[in-house]
């Protein structure tokens, strides 16, 4: 934890006000219930405060920064008329209050991609510019969940401006960054004691003793390989959705399309995903994957072997949102146990 | 050992020794005891990872047409959606009746593993385990506790009428009892039904918003079984790739008509949904639509003709402008 910024405390009286003063200057987005069983991250306000308990929600708050569909450019008439006029990035001040440790720690591996070495994208980086991050330390793990397999935690602070940790009737306020101080400044807290910061790293402590890491990711990465057996056998029963991919707060791959109408258009990039045979389907007709079994190689390898040999980490946060969502219960924490050599 | 999982496993074992099948299509032991995996066994040494338990959830019939164009015969394990979906599969000509080797087996209803939460909404380590019978044994963080399997069924399963298997090649156990909504199976969608007009209108918006077009619904569907689907065609494009309301919508209503009189009400669509819409109610719907227009259900018959893949002079026409 930074020792930079001061520990605060925030009785939790004092949440709803602190949401309130934020909503004046940012949008807030926060886990919010969809259905009994499904949490989101939403859009916050006044009537629609977060839900700050339970497992970490259902689904990612990706479309905040890479969202499902973004125009890239509009254009207008044609031939020599045609006048093309770039989408303005988006940058409106935002705050994802109460996201978990894993879907911050995604973030980190979208900038790895989309803020790399080479190419900048205007806008993911105008969005990543304007968001600030309020995590909420994972008190209860989802059954799909396995962070500290992959080098994170439940209490884990990369890509943090500030963690929120649940203490009963207070939150205890550790900030982060900067960005992080400029909004717990305003929060209406006290400063933490020492007995304070020990019990969240108690709490922090007794969330990860509940998730003791399954494999091991060296060993298993170094294992991932092109003829592998699991792709076959993970491939005979898939049955080519795209909610892994869609679901995970990491996956990235987009298409580009036009919507033409007589007078203009629009080009805009829309998730697709590697599960889809269209994905890799040429406009002749060849597809370089042909089958499913090169689509399941495809989609761990990336995340367990490319991303590692390009940027030095794993494209995977333990979210566990493709384990409890896939239709057929194929299970990446089994493919990694097996490639890890622990088992099927 | 349960006398139903240890009939799969002979069975299976027993046509695949004979060389009769080349494939057993089945339910293996999931990677956590609240699921099971869909599983393809092809040596008789293998037919003892079969399981036989209230979380065999998937409609294996959706394996089939490409199970049967690859050759030779297959077994699958059927509930009775299940068997209803290969009722359907072979009314269509997906799947050769003389192809598939249907091991019926008779369904007391599969258990919402999301009611099994403890007090923390997790399911995060528990324990599980089923006498056989009627009753699931839980241990988790917060306790142990035992639950009826009829007090937390999946919403579809209450309301299944056929749930011992209408055609089978081999009965695997006598007909199950009737399940608790068999009598309505209707009940739910009709509260949905009466509302306005405008209600309805925006209740489905709101709905269909949150889609993110995984296509999971469509991909566990056995009735789903075009090779390119009309939402993937480039040319003619039929909707965009866009993900809004107004997309969302032609996606969802699109394979609403496509299914009608042919959904059997498995309910793995809305089972899959990672966004939790009711995608089954659109399609049970129709299946009340069917039903009162041309006194049909989908999946009973393998020798009827569905009332949409087919025409007479006297059917009744609801849209024709007499009738309006």
């Amino acid at each position: 934890m930074s020792d930079q910024y001061p520990q605060r405390i925030l009785p939790k009286v004092a949440l709803r006000g602190w949401i309130e003063q934020l909503l004046a200057s940012y949008r807030l987005v926060g886990p919010v219930a969809d259905t009994e069983t499904v949490t989101s991250y939403r859009p916050l306000g006044p009537e629609r405060m977060p839900c700050l308990s339970g497992p970490r929600p259902a689904v990612s708050p990706k479309p905040y920064l890479l969202p499902q569909t973004e125009s890239l450019f509009t254009f207008e008439g044609s031939g020599p008329a045609l006048a093309l006029s770039a989408t303005a990035p988006d940058a409106t001040p935002t705050v994802v209050f109460g996201v978990r440790p894993c879907d911050a720690r995604a973030l980190k591996r979208l900038d790895d991609v989309f803020l790399g070495r080479t190419e900048r994208d205007v806008h993911y980086e105008s969005r990543r510019q304007a968001t600030v991050l309020v995590g909420l330390a994972c008190a209860t793990p989802s059954w799909g969940c396995f962070c500290t397999s992959v080098g994170g935690s439940p209490a884990g602070t990369e890509g943090l401006d500030v963690l929120l940790t649940d203490l009963g009737d207070r939150y205890h306020v550790a900030v982060l960054t900067l960005a992080g101080e400029t909004l717990a400044g305003a929060a209406g807290t006290v400063g933490a004691t020492a007995d304070d910061t020990e019990a969240a790293r108690v709490r922090h402590g007794e969330a990860e003793a509940r998730m003791p890491a399954l494999f091991d990711l060296e060993a298993a990465v170094q294992h991932v390989r092109w003829d592998a057996p699991p792709w076959a056998r993970v491939a005979e029963r898939c049955l080519a959705c795209g909610a892994c991919s869609y679901l995970c707060p990491t996956c990235h791959c987009f298409d580009i399309q036009d919507e033409v109408t007589p007078d203009g258009g629009v080009r805009f990039r829309c998730w697709d995903t590697c599960q889809f045979g269209e994905f890799t389907r040429m406009g002749a007709g060849h597809n370089p994957r042909p089958t499913q079994t090169e689509r399941a190689r495809q989609r761990v390898s990336h995340k367990f072997k490319y991303l590692v040999d390009e940027f030095g980490r794993a494209g995977c946060t333990g979210c566990g949102r493709c384990v409890e969502r896939c239709p057929v219960n194929i299970d990446i924490r089994a493919i990694l146990r097996e490639f890890a050599g622990e088992g099927r | 050992m349960q006398a139903l999982e240890q009939a799969i496993r002979d069975k299976a074992r027993a046509l695949l020794a004979s060389g009769q099948v080349r494939l057993v299509l089945g339910y293996q032991a999931g990677s956590v005891p609240f699921r099971t995996a869909p599983a393809f066994v092809r040596v008789p040494e293998e037919a003892d990872c079969l399981v036989w338990n209230p979380f065999c959830t998937n409609n294996l019939a959706v394996y089939l047409p490409s199970a049967a164009r690859a050759g030779g015969q297959v077994a699958v394990v059927a509930k009775g959606c299940d068997a209803r979906s290969i009722v359907t599969l072979i009314q269509e000509h997906q799947v050769p009746r003389d192809r598939v080797v249907i091991l019926g087996v008779p369904c007391t209803g599969m258990a919402d593993a999301a009611r099994l939460t403890g007090g923390d909404g997790s399911l995060h380590g528990i324990a599980v385990t089923w006498d056989g019978e009627g009753t699931l044994e839980l241990s988790d963080a917060v306790g142990e506790r035992s639950v009826a399997v009829r007090d937390v069924l999946q919403e579809r399963c209450r309301f299944c009428e056929h749930n011992t298997p209408t055609l089978a090649d081999e009965m695997l156990g006598d007909a199950a009892p009737a399940m608790p909504g068999a009598a309505a199976p209707f009940a739910a969608v009709e509260v949905l039904a009466d509302r306005p007009v405008d209600e309805r209108r925006a209740y489905w918006r709101a709905q269909v918003e949150r889609c993110i077009r995984c296509y999971a619904c469509r991909a566990a569907c056995p009735a789903c079984y075009c090779r390119t689907c009309f939402m993937d065609k480039a040319a003619p494009c039929w909707a965009s790739k866009a993900n809004t309301a107004d997309e969302n919508w032609m996606f969802h209503a699109g394979r609403a008509f496509h299914l009608a009189g042919r959904c059997v009400e498995c309910g793995e669509c809305e089972r899959v949904c990672p966004m939790g819409i009711p995608i089954s109610a659109l399609n049970r719907m129709l299946d009340r639509e069917v039903r009162e227009r041309f006194g049909y259900t989908a999946g009973l018959d393998p020798a009827s003709v569905p009332p949409l893949g087919t025409f007479r002079p006297e059917d009744p026409d609801p849209g024709s402008s007499e009738e309006r």
